[in-house]
């Protein structure tokens, strides 16, 4: 009896032990004990802006200083606009990470579908606006331009200001302006926001304003990738000590729980990395993650696809064709565009001040929350399957995605 | 007689034998290979690879009317592109726009006529 009980007090101790050592090891464990699929991953998630020159091909002012001063004050001009209030930096605040922490998108326009995205790094996406309706950081800054819930401008508009203000200062990128007839009036002229007064100019004045509209939002993309550029995260230093094999810096970088908040973002099976991948925590891919409104007219990635091919400033309208390899290969399955919406970036999400294609939630605890159990309609095509994480793991994944901000100061 | 008549049976059935052989031959001719996807395939790179298709000898087969998708078995979704097939020659034919927006295990196949003609595993990683 006596040598029973001794076993089970040492059992007992064994096992105490056990959990000790084991607890006292974690730490150890959790930042020396990366796979060689999590390297390949962090590394593949590492900021770089390399990728930048290959993602604007069709932007041949992408590294011209004039253009990227241009761009930077048409970036910060309200007099584009149809009212004469509205300039880029208007919704994409400098001062927080170029969000829309006013939720202007909203104020603008009450019927909004979409909220306004950060810009740091915006270059290194493929597509823009969330449904990809514009293949090019600069024909989407001409969209806004004449759309009537944003800028509320037209081209016409918007070139007489640009060689008005700006053709003095910057003469090598707007000598056009010199040599167009621009029309004293009317004020608005533009197939899409003002069709009949856009009939009316003669087909030199139609395209010396198309050429200076193109200038315009050449020069804006030249600004956004040359200067709205993210900054270095703690995860990128974290992922530099993991590569150089310096794990007690490493842990001097993440906490234990932001590293286990990565471990589960990087798991396959919790699926995060399968789409947020990349540099910028994109694949750039568009996906359903059931937030769509089935029955209701979208903005998803099957119209995106529509108004693209449509648009008088895709790739090959402007550009040889080896510069528009997505557009080329463009994929317009419906059954998979249906409701799917673009892939957003992970980074510097901390002034942002709701999440998903239309903002419908106000933190991350409720996005992580919607993955949790997906709410989806029997037979639609859904990407995603239920993340299935326990209450401290959803935590975990919570303070990992705080460290993707451009602070790289220590936790 | 039942000797000429069981002769002529066994010429029959051979004949047929080899009229089925023949057919088979002919359903399993073509042979399809795919060449210059370099190992490993990265995710988010555009990749354009060569597609071989012969007979049971060896000889190309121009003119096929080919197509090609892709899936992941353990997702919901197919390529991230619509990527295109030209025939340069002779049985040689070029694939562009092939793209992987996931790492993990794709397969690609190539439709003859709308019929599977290859299907081809690979593992893609960051």
């Amino acid at each position: 009896m006596s040598r029973t009980l001794a076993s089970f007090f040492g059992l007992l101790l064994l096992s105490a032990l056990f959990v000790v050592f084991h607890h006292v090891h974690a730490a150890d464990d959790i930042h020396g004990g990366w796979s060689e699929d999590d390297m390949r991953s962090m590394r593949g998630l590492r900021l770089s802006v390399e990728g930048i020159a290959d993602k604007n091909r069709s932007n041949e002012l992408l590294r011209r200083d004039d253009a990227i001063e241009l761009g930077r004050l048409l970036f910060h001009d309200p007099g584009m606009s149809g009212s004469g209030q509205v300039a880029c930096s208007t919704c994409h605040r400098p001062e927080n990470g170029y969000q829309d922490t006013e939720f202007m998108t909203f104020r603008l326009d009450p019927e909004a579908r979409h909220r306004a995205p950060g810009l740091l790094g915006v270059a290194l996406q493929d597509w823009f606006f969330w449904d990809g309706r514009a293949d090019s950081l600069w024909s989407q800054a001409l969209a806004v331009i004449e759309n009537p819930a944003e800028h509320a401008s037209s081209r016409l508009q918007a070139v007489r200001h640009l060689c008005a203000r700006y053709s003095e200062s910057f003469p090598a990128l707007l000598r056009d302006c010199l040599r167009i007839d621009l029309p004293g009036a009317p004020v608005h002229a533009s197939p899409l926001a003002a069709e009949e007064n856009w009939r009316r100019l003669s087909a030199a004045q139609r395209e010396g304003i198309d050429k200076l509209f193109v200038i315009l939002g050449k020069s804006i993309a030249a600004f956004e990738a040359g200067r709205l550029l993210p900054g270095v995260s703690r995860f990128d230093l974290y992922v530099d000590a993991i590569a150089a094999g310096d794990s007690a810096a490493a842990a001097a970088i993440l906490s234990e729980k932001e590293a286990a908040g990565l471990k589960l973002f990087l798991d396959a099976q919790v699926g995060c990395v399968n789409c947020h991948n990349g540099p910028m925590f994109s694949n750039s891919g568009f996906f359903v993650v059931a937030t769509d409104t089935p029955g209701q007219p979208e903005h998803d990635r099957r119209r995106g696809i529509e108004i693209l091919l449509d648009s008088e400033f895709n790739c090959l309208k402007w550009s040889e064709p080896e510069n528009c390899p997505k557009l080329l290969y463009i994929k317009k399955d419906e059954a998979e565009t249906t409701g799917a919406y673009k892939v957003p970036s992970l980074r510097n999400l901390r002034h942002a001040p709701a999440f998903m294609h239309d903002g419908r939630f106000k933190n991350l605890e409720a996005v992580i929350e919607h993955y949790q159990n997906p709410a989806t309609l029997p037979l639609r095509h859904v990407d995603i399957r239920p993340a299935a994480l326990f209450p401290h793991q959803r935590e975990q994944l919570l303070s990992f995605l705080n460290v993707l901000g451009t602070e790289a100061a220590s936790k | 007689m039942s000797h000429r008549i069981s002769s002529r049976m066994i010429a029959a059935l051979l004949a047929c034998c080899a009229f089925l052989g023949a057919a088979r031959a002919v359903a399993a001719e073509a042979v399809a290979r795919l060449d210059g996807l370099p190992a490993p395939v990265l995710v988010n790179q555009f990749y354009e690879c060569l597609l071989l298709v012969t007979d049971a000898d060896g000889a190309g087969l121009p003119g096929l009317r080919l197509q090609i998708r892709g899936r992941m078995p353990e997702h919901a979704h197919g390529l991230p592109t619509a990527p295109r097939i030209s025939e340069e020659s002779g049985g040689r034919y070029r694939i562009k726009g092939l793209s992987f927006n996931m790492p993990g295990r794709w397969v690609i196949e190539i439709l003859r006529d709308g019929k599977p003609l290859l299907r081809q595993e690979l593992t893609v990683q960051f």
